[in-house]
């Protein structure tokens, strides 16, 4: 029954999507008219989490917004860990405070990665249009929940990662591009490796862990929000929060995504998912992410890729990198190829923002990227072999895996 | 093998790796070293280096050819562990036991549950891979403010009638946060028997449980309870009002989703007809195009 209402709501969503593929709905600032001012002003801006690259991503919004022609005034910072000094005018503790004022339009998101979904959603309940950073979510079913608040309100947000941007202005990428999407290739024999940069000992977590006492300025219930309220340790908070799967899933989560992103859009692979993920690790531990050695996702068409980590155990050689060529087509579709048109150029978050159009880096690809990197790690998790039905967002044939793909949360937050 | 022999072969921690390693060589080496310290007030905590595969499956074969005595005697090492490994150890069990293990391991979890000190870390493994097995032991801490979250994601986990029928049956019983919790998990769980429970929710005073009754009636398109969801969302302000205008927006999707069209079109029609102030010009224009595209 569940599974039924899911595939229902998605047919409905997609459909949402076809009938109102650019954004209809005008923002009060650009929109302009006697009650608003014309597109030349000036946006109100928020950032929620304001640690580590939380400013980053808030230049983010700035730079992108600036680039046509409109300017970003920050009108509120929000914060668990300023109980001390929140004044709920300029300073905030609680993202819901934040997201009522009818002023600001446009949220940053810096927070924790086990967050991202949960403000990015209220964000677009409430009308606003949001830059996310990365990992756009801590877990597969928090990402299509994501995509549909995009669709159902009608709202930009762009995940805080950007790569598939210059990806898709080299015309190798293009063409790579078009064999994959043209759906000539019969037969996939690439194979695409991803090797180290992705941070595994760095962001792994702690073991023989005594809990500590909260400090005074933090609320400790709100940062763990919709993650089980776990006993305190300085190490869950901070960046070194990666480390634990509560918040996040170690440098694959954290770094993942980057490589990641462009990657879906060169090989076509915004829309779909690996259906079958394998990974060589030791078990890992039930609180803090841990080492693993490398990764291996097959999609449906047979290609292939490869996360190996190279701080793990053997280097990966079960197969060597192959990339698409041309030739691998007949003559004839080769030319049918050279003859597609080129995609429509991506929009960056503040285009997409005064033309009221998806971004580029929309909910719907990036669930699609970040859902490589919760593949990875739950086959790390379960230690086995996984069948994955990218159409349901769903493991096959295996229900302890597929309790990681969406676990419930912490009341009263939910999807 | 014994058990302390067992958890012998599980690996050092970095940290205690660290402190065989002859002295640093160079100042690169030093200042590598340097870096890799954390501040003392960690204490002993230190990064988990992992097990080899092969080797974790031979110790999980050891401990489960000891029976259910050698999985009760791991997990009363629980209670007081001297170190990461026993709750490391079980973790193993439960992602590397065959199915047969797998049912011990839960059984002895779920009978240990009442006795043990560590009733988080059973849970926890019990929400990755409990059965119909654990749904009566788990449930008997839905009333518990401690436990009630933990077994609460450990029953939705398992997902099965049975857990769903031990949610209503402790909901009268349950009162502050696990009310809230077992009201959002007969939600998650799509559980129409539990209608006429969330029903009675959304007149009690507690604005976290009527939100998230609320937000369950709509997951389970519950046609009866649309004019009070949209009595809350018409008269709620700030984050409440975009929430629970959301839920109404849900409700009429799922309905129109069930083919009950008439209720849902009344639902898109009152957000167009209300939702009037320019700052919900998106509400209006997103309930307009659901008319449109649900042919209602």
């Amino acid at each position: 029954m569940k599974r039924i209402h899911r595939i229902t709501r998605r047919s409905f969503l997609k459909e949402t999507l076809a009938a109102g593929a650019a954004i209809s709905i005008v923002p009060r600032h650009v929109l302009g008219g006697a009650e608003q001012p014309p597109p030349s002003e000036t946006l109100g801006g928020a950032l929620i989490g304001v640690g580590g690259r939380g400013p980053g991503t808030y230049s983010e919004a700035v730079k992108s917004l600036q680039s046509v022609g409109l300017g970003l005034t920050k009108l509120a910072d929000c914060d668990v860990r300023w109980l001390d000094r929140a004044d709920n005018k300029t300073t905030y503790t609680d993202f819901r405070r934040v997201l009522e004022r009818k002023d600001i339009d446009i949220i940053a998101i810096g927070t924790p990665p086990h967050w991202h979904a949960l403000i990015s959603i209220a964000a677009m309940e409430a009308g606003k249009d949001v830059l996310c950073e990365k990992p756009m979510t801590r877990f597969v079913g928090e990402g299509r929940a994501v995509a549909e608040a995009e669709k159902r309100y009608g709202r930009v947000w762009q995940v805080g990662t950007f790569g598939r941007f210059s990806a898709s202005k080299d015309p190798k990428n293009v063409l790579t591009r078009k064999i994959l999407q043209s759906g000539l290739l019969k037969k996939c024999e690439a194979v695409h490796i991803k090797r180290g940069g992705l941070k595994v000992k760095e962001w792994s977590g702690l073991v023989n862990v005594t809990p500590q006492a909260i400090p005074k300025n933090l609320d400790w219930d709100m940062y763990c929000g919709p993650s089980p309220l776990k006993p305190f340790h300085p190490h869950r908070v901070g960046g070194t929060h990666r480390g634990y799967w509560d918040y996040e899933g170690g440098g694959l989560s954290d770094m993942g995504q980057h490589a990641l992103d462009p990657f879906s859009w060169i090989y076509g692979k915004d829309h779909t998912a690996p259906v079958e993920i394998e990974a060589h690790a030791p078990p890992a531990h039930p609180e803090a992410c841990g080492m693993w050695g490398w990764v291996e996702m097959k999609y449906a068409d047979g290609f292939m890729l490869v996360l190996d980590s190279g701080e793990w155990g053997e280097a990966y050689n079960r197969k060597q990198a192959r990339e698409v060529r041309i030739e691998d087509l007949a003559e004839a579709d080769q030319k049918k190829v050279r003859a597609m048109p080129d995609d429509p150029p991506l929009l960056s978050f503040g285009e997409a923002v005064k033309q009221r159009k998806r971004a580029g880096g929309n909910a719907d690809v990036a669930h699609r990227s970040s859902t490589l990197v919760h593949l990875a790690n739950i086959a790390i998790r379960t230690g086995r072999k996984i069948r994955f039905d990218p159409e349901r967002d769903q493991v096959i044939g295996d229900d302890e895996a597929n309790r990681l793909v969406n676990p419930p949360m912490r009341a009263p937050w939910h999807l | 093998m014994t058990l302390p022999d067992i958890l012998k072969q599980l690996p050092e921690t970095d940290r205690e790796i660290q402190a065989k390693e002859p002295p640093p060589q160079n100042p690169e080496e030093q200042k590598r070293r340097r870096r890799d310290q954390y501040p003392e007030s960690w204490g002993q905590a230190s990064k988990f280096t992992g097990l080899d595969p092969g080797l974790a499956r031979k110790l999980v074969a050891e401990v489960f050819a000891g029976g259910r005595d050698t999985v009760v005697e791991l997990i009363r090492l629980l209670d007081k562990p001297a170190n990461y490994k026993p709750e490391y150890l079980l973790h193993c069990l439960a992602i590397l036991g065959t199915e047969k293990d797998q049912r011990l391991l839960v059984r002895t979890m779920s009978t240990q549950l009442a006795t043990s000190q560590a009733q988080s870390i059973l849970i926890r493994e019990l929400q990755s891979i409990g059965s119909d097995d654990a749904v009566k032991a788990l449930a008997k801490y839905l009333t518990d403010d401690k436990l009630c979250d933990d077994v609460a994601r450990a029953l939705t986990a398992i997902g099965s009638s049975a857990a769903s029928s031990e949610f209503r049956k402790a909901f009268p019983k349950s009162s502050g946060k696990c009310r809230v919790t077992i009201a959002q998990n007969l939600g998650a769980l799509h559980d129409t028997k539990s209608a006429d429970l969330l029903r009675s929710a959304l007149r009690e005073t507690d604005p976290d449980l009527r939100a998230t009754a609320a937000w369950g009636l709509a997951r389970i398109g519950d046609a009866q309870s649309a004019d009070a969801l949209i009595k809350a969302a018409d008269s709620a302000q700030g984050h409440a009002r975009a929430k629970a205008t959301s839920t109404v927006m849900l409700l009429a999707e799922t309905l129109a989703i069930q083919g009950k069209k008439p209720e849902a079109a009344r639902i898109y029609n009152h957000l167009v007809n209300t939702r009037t102030d320019p700052a919900e010009k998106y509400v209006r224009d997103a309930a307009a195009k659901h008319i449109t595209i649900f042919m209602l």
